[in-house]
């Protein structure tokens, strides 16, 4: 028995070792495992026979965004890289293109031209919007003016759990629990009539976002989950049509036969690899596996600056900024070792006091050694909130007229950081000698750790310790530092915001006072009363003092009037200092020189409907 | 089998099997207890959505019905739709990944005692030469080097400067990369191991006895020192392979393949309860089992093991 065993053994042995060699060396590099793998997105198609990754050869594009997308249905996605590949496969009414100089201008994709609305009744405007002939599903079908209105009903309705379901919020009947959209359809003419509860300025962009494409009501009726998850489901109308899709791998575009402008498209495929290790990703686009990268490493961006700017390595615009929120609830009483929230707290201070100090904690950051410095990819320093690039609806740029919360200049930050001594003076104490307040109540700083959150933490740190005024860093997870602002339960953290579509609203709306991304809780209740506008010396309750802008930036169909409202509502938000802007948002990407044609949109689309590869 | 052996297997079946519940049940608390939401966008989502995602996937019904509904439905091999990949049954991803991981990792475990132990045995018996000391020196360093500088350095070296192997783990050989990071450091731990294991039992007096009573070295080296030597290996491969087929989130994040190591990562990131439930259940059993199989295995393979 004993014998038996050991030679058994001595056998497993072996055929360990044996095994050993044959997989490692032999048997190994032939099964490779992650194409030959059932995609997970295919479980209806376990025959399918799932072509490896294509190589780049003229005409095959591959271009690594991000990682996986949590959604490819237009109704759900809320994030950039799905819309970014949604705005490949699917075609709206409009679309973006770019005109012989090069900027972005928007088309008709869908529809047969760009149409003016009508007003109505009660200031509502129509619009009637007429599809071109002939317009076809990917899979051969005729696509009709009622895929539309069943795609805005569905995203609309709650129950189908869409992200951007407020993004209907500008048409008539839109109720996010009881929503009844005011469109109809005539699908022998054509036409889809749509009726806004206001004159909208942006409108016609909404009719090219993502959430606003059409979807078929046979294909998601009968799979409403997975229709979007399954290749065989997926049926799509733009310029390309899904044809592989390995989870966690990548998607595979072909260009699809059905599109009205089919001729036009020339790539022969398009795909989008997932990964989300900017190193790695970096080393694919050098050994040329990716014609097109985002996420480029930082360590790289000074050598690409100083060598390839412009060559393959390109700063696009990109719509957003990044800035600092408080919680107007902390108070920044003298006396208090660190911020508190409670009505002791806020006894002897004021919600004005508080602004003004932090005004001054903002005027003591130095924001052009922070886009040189830091951030180094041609951000630009903040002075307000809306983002340069965004039009104020004359076309103006919001910017260049609005009124400027500080000034960036590079000689102006003695004279900021002057000004906020002498804030901070009248309350505080301060040390002339080394120039730093002894007494300022030290508060946490939260972010999510980035390497570029960090790094810019860590000066705004130094800023501010140079004064005196010290903070703690608390780092949480994305996810969970999301609830954490939700819920108020911090002092100041880091966010950025950037652009939907390119109207001020967009940035302004974030602090009405029921809106869900009000971190800084303003009009919320709070230890100074319920709805307290926390402002400079003014009463007036924050629904009052900006809400109603809002409303009225909302419903007033004369373009001139509703900037200069726009200009006053974000004058009333700096006035409260709640959020203090530190820099415009660049779109650093990387993009072989042999492919030509793509769109860059400011709003963070990539589109190579009409791209092609030399 | 003995009536003793059955016991122990029974026990340790048992052990393996609470094991698994009590990992179920402390991820499940301990998930909850962090603070955050899987419905937390940059952009918050309308209140209405809100209510209606959490109402599908159950999360305002009180935590203990969450916990039991969930482990009924797992149970019956049900681990729902992930909460992030919408419309994406948990069950399709883990599939895919554990495939993944598995080919990765058992391939890497091969060529890991494949070359350890030839690379081991050939250190001890050419003992303190040049060989010996080289071997040493590289194993050292592998050892000591992380595993993404390691990937990283791999796929700089053959992907970049010197382009002969494909960057992405789906391309074709595209595994050959991954599998190599992956096997550097248990290679080198296997080949320290066997040559230390080998000078040990080259030491034994049986040795010198088959030496004296005039046996062929080979013989003498393969079937009794060699063999002998293993027991270490085989004590060590065990958790080895359990370890590396559960998946490496730096090397698939590296080499862009969907594995069970960036699935677990990112699930958490994600907060989505499903993925992150089915993660560790499907880990947890691939590492009990494995240790129960190297449990019953080492009762095999040395005798002195006591049941009790």
């Amino acid at each position: 028995m004993k014998k038996i065993t050991a030679l058994l053994l001595a056998l497993l042995m072996g055929l360990t070792l044996l095994s050993g060699c044959g997989s490692g060396t032999a048997d190994a590099p032939a099964t490779t495992p992650a194409p030959t793998q059932p995609s997970p997105a295919t479980p209806a198609s376990p025959g399918t026979p799932s072509t490896p990754a294509p190589a780049a050869s003229s005409g095959d594009l591959m271009v690594c965004f991000a990682s996986d997308p949590e959604t490819l249905d237009p109704a759900k996605n809320s994030s950039v890289d799905g819309a970014t590949m949604l705005e490949n496969c699917f075609s709206g009414l409009y679309a973006y293109d770019t005109d012989a100089s090069g900027n972005i201008i928007l088309v008709p994709d869908c529809a047969e031209a760009i149409v003016e609305p009508v007003e109505i009744i009660d200031g509502k405007y129509q619009y009637v919007v007429t599809l071109k002939p002939g317009l076809k599903w990917s899979d051969g079908q005729e696509l009709k003016a009622s895929d539309f209105v069943y795609a805005w009903n569905r995203a609309v309705d709650p129950a189908t759990l869409a992200d951007y379901q407020y993004i209907f919020d500008v048409i008539d009947g839109y109720d996010d629990v009881h929503p009844n959209l005011n469109i109809s359809c005539d699908d022998n003419a054509r036409t889809i009539t749509i009726a806004t509860s206001a004159f909208c300025a942006y409108f016609n962009q909404l009719l090219a976002f993502p959430t606003y494409f059409p979807v078929r009501k046979d294909i998601v009726e009968a799979n409403p989950e997975a229709w979007a998850t399954n290749v065989n489901t997926y049926v799509t109308n733009g310029a390309f049509k899904i044809s592989d899709w390995v989870v966690g791998s990548y998607i595979k575009f072909v260009p699809n036969e059905n599109y009205w402008n089919a001729g036009e498209v020339k790539l022969s495929s398009l795909t989008f690899a997932f990964s989300d290790d900017s190193d790695a990703i970096f080393a694919n686009f050098e050994n040329g596996t990716y014609q097109a990268i985002r996420n480029v490493p930082p360590s790289q961006i000074p050598m690409l600056k100083e060598t390839r700017l412009d060559y393959d390595f390109i700063i696009g615009d990109y719509i957003g900024t990044y800035f600092l929120q408080f919680n107007v609830e902390s108070s920044f009483k003298p006396g208090l070792t660190t911020v508190g929230k409670t009505a002791a707290d806020w006894s002897g201070w004021t919600p004005e006091q508080n602004a003004q100090v932090r005004k001054a904690l903002s005027l003591f950051i130095d924001r052009n050694y922070i886009v040189d410095e830091v951030t180094m990819s041609g951000q630009m320093p903040a002075f307000g909130f809306v983002p340069k690039g965004m039009d104020d609806g004359t076309g103006t740029e919001f910017r260049a007229k609005a009124e400027p919360w500080w000034k960036v200049g590079y000689n102006d930050y003695d004279a900021n950081c002057n000004e906020a001594v002498e804030i901070l003076r009248q309350w505080y104490d301060y040390n002339e000698a080394t120039g730093k307040f002894t007494n300022f109540p030290v508060f946490e700083y939260s972010i999510n750790p980035t390497a570029g959150n960090l790094a810019i933490c860590a000066a705004i740190q130094d800023m501010w310790n140079d004064y005196g005024i010290s903070t703690t860093v608390d780092q949480r997870a994305w996810n969970v530092i999301q609830t954490a602002l939700t819920e108020g339960d911090f002092t100041m953290s880091r966010l950025g915001w950037i652009a939907d579509f390119n109207d001020p609203v967009n940035f302004l709306e974030i602090y009405l006072s029921v809106s869900g991304n009000n971190h800084p809780r303003l009009g919320k209740a709070g230890p100074v009363g319920g709805g307290a506008y926390y402002g400079a010396g003014k009463n007036a309750v924050w629904s009052e003092a900006f809400d109603a802008l809002i409303t009225q930036i909302k419903t007033t169909s004369n373009l001139a009037d509703r900037a200069k409202v726009m200009y006053t509502a974000e004058t009333v938000l700096r006035d409260v200092y709640a959020v203090l802007p530190i820099y415009y948002y660049t779109d650093p990407y990387m993009a072989s020189p042999d492919l030509h044609n793509f769109i860059h949109s400011p709003l963070g689309f990539i589109i190579f409907r009409y791209a092609y590869l030399s | 089998m003995s009536a003793k052996m059955a016991k122990y297997i029974g026990k340790r079946l048992l052990l393996a099997v609470v094991t698994v519940l009590l990992t179920i049940c402390i991820t499940f608390t301990v998930m909850h207890a962090v603070p955050s939401s899987p419905f937390n966008k940059a952009k918050a989502l309308p209140p209405a959505v809100i209510i209606a995602l959490e109402a599908k996937f159950g999360l305002d019904k009180p935590l203990t019905e969450q916990f039991f509904i969930y482990l009924k439905n797992v149970l019956r091999l049900d681990f729902g739709d992930s909460i992030y990949f919408r419309g994406v049954q948990v069950l399709d991803i883990l599939k895919g990944g554990f495939k993944t991981s598995a080919t990765l990792g058992l391939s890497a475990a091969a060529l890991a005692l494949a070359v350890g132990v030839f690379l081991g045995s050939l250190a001890a018996l050419g003992r303190e030469g040049i060989g010996d000391k080289l071997i040493q020196v590289v194993t050292t360093a592998m050892v000591s080097l992380p595993s993404f500088v390691l990937a990283l350095l791999l796929l700089w070296t053959f992907g970049v400067w010197w382009p002969i192997l494909p960057t992405r783990g789906d391309m074709p050989l595209g595994s050959l990369m991954p599998i190599i990071s992956l096997s550097l450091y248990p290679m080198a731990y296997v080949t320290r191991l066997t040559r230390s294991s080998m000078l040990d039992v080259l030491g034994q007096d049986y040795i010198r006895t088959a030496y004296a009573k005039g046996l062929v070295k080979y013989k003498i080296i393969f079937k009794h020192a060699l063999r002998n030597a293993l027991t270490p290996i085989i004590t060590y491969a065990g958790p080895m392979i359990a370890y590396i087929v559960c998946g490496s989130f730096v090397v698939e994040q590296i080499f862009s393949m969907a594995g069970l190591g960036k699935h677990f990562i990112n699930s958490i990131q994600n907060s989505d309860y499903t993925m992150i439930m089915g993660t560790t259940i499907l880990l947890s059993v691939v590492m009990v089992t494995l240790n129960f199989i190297c449990d019953i295995l080492y009762t095999v393979v040395d005798k002195r093991v006591d049941f009790s």
